[in-house]
């Protein structure tokens, strides 16, 4: 049905179809940063597969990292970046719509 | 409309969210905290100010009241960390949170409480000291406690970086004039917190 309704899909973004990706921009979306092994196991999945998502976020321009190391230990933490906060709400405002229909 | 292949569908997609980005919060204490913990310490350092007087009997002076003051600042310290704390426990109660102590948690706080530790530590020597030293003490503890909330602002809230540095800065005045040492320990613990806490507020709100 919204095949032939554009403005329906307005903001709806592909990239956040996936549940990991979704779950990442939720996370980061309320938190200033999360660190990598915090995400991983407040979303529950693998590292490998964690990484590729990550990645995908990151080269969208969604999210940034810092890498450092804390003691000898190293941590990367992500953060959500403007265009990605703008992009997710898009994308919150657009699933909302499509369940009102 | 399809269904999406792999993903979700849009209902359970927004429950998810909502689900994740309140579990993932780290509303270890909440936003009044500091806002709190100032009113504490403007209370505290008042009442310290009524005990030693505004006759200007500085510290340092044979007949300085140091137990009484002692007993002040021991409930100031006390209360400071206890209303925030406790506030924030019912605070997300009534929101449904658990209160996790994460890694990242974990970290603040040794991040935290390491310097504050050592400073307080060097406070109780200066206070146990039979010459007058009690005036480097609110020197002490701004300084220390500025590097903790400095040190802080890297590890877990970029925000705090200003008055971590104004807490420093207080401190280091604080050494130099020391006859004014309450004093700008008041606007130190008191009023730096207040003002942060007032901009944390809004900017929740906003």
């Amino acid at each position: 049905m919204a095949e032939g309704n554009p403005i329906l899909l307005d903001g709806y973004d592909k990239l956040f179809e996936n549940r990991v990706r979704l779950g990442v921009m939720s996370v980061l979306a309320a938190n200033d940063s999360y660190d990598f092994v915090s995400l991983r196991q407040m979303l529950g999945v693998t590292d490998g597969n964690l990484t590729t998502h990550l990645k995908a976020l990151e080269t969208a321009g969604f999210i940034s990292s810092i890498k450092q190391f804390i003691g000898r230990k190293p941590n990367t933490s992500y953060s959500i970046t403007e265009q990605g906060r703008s992009a997710f709400a898009a994308h919150i405002g657009a699933l909302s719509k499509l369940l009102k229909v | 409309m399809k269904e999406n292949e792999e993903g979700i569908a849009p209902g359970q997609a927004l429950e998810e969210i909502r689900d994740l980005m309140n579990r993932s919060t780290r509303t270890y204490l909440c936003r009044w905290s500091p806002l709190l913990c100032g009113l504490v310490a403007l209370a505290g350092g008042l009442v310290a100010r009524g005990l030693i007087g505004s006759a200007g009997a500085h510290a340092g002076d044979s007949g300085f009241p140091i137990a009484p003051v002692f007993i002040v600042a021991v409930i100031t310290l006390v209360l400071g960390i206890l209303v925030p704390f406790v506030f924030s426990l019912i605070r997300a109660g009534k929101k449904g949170i658990a209160l996790s102590f994460n890694a990242n948690n974990r970290r603040m706080f040794v991040t935290l409480f390491l310097p504050v530790f050592i400073g307080g530590m060097m406070s109780i020597a200066m206070c146990s000291a039979k010459t007058g030293m009690y005036e480097w003490i609110p020197a002490v503890m701004l300084c220390f406690y500025g590097l903790a909330v400095s040190n802080l602002s890297k590890c877990s809230e970029p925000s705090l970086e200003w008055p971590g540095l104004f807490l420093i800065l207080i401190g280091l005045t604080a050494c130099f004039l020391r006859r004014y040492a309450l004093e700008l320990w008041i606007l130190g613990f008191g009023a730096v917190h207040v003002v942060y806490g007032v901009c944390l507020i809004f900017k929740g709100r906003g």
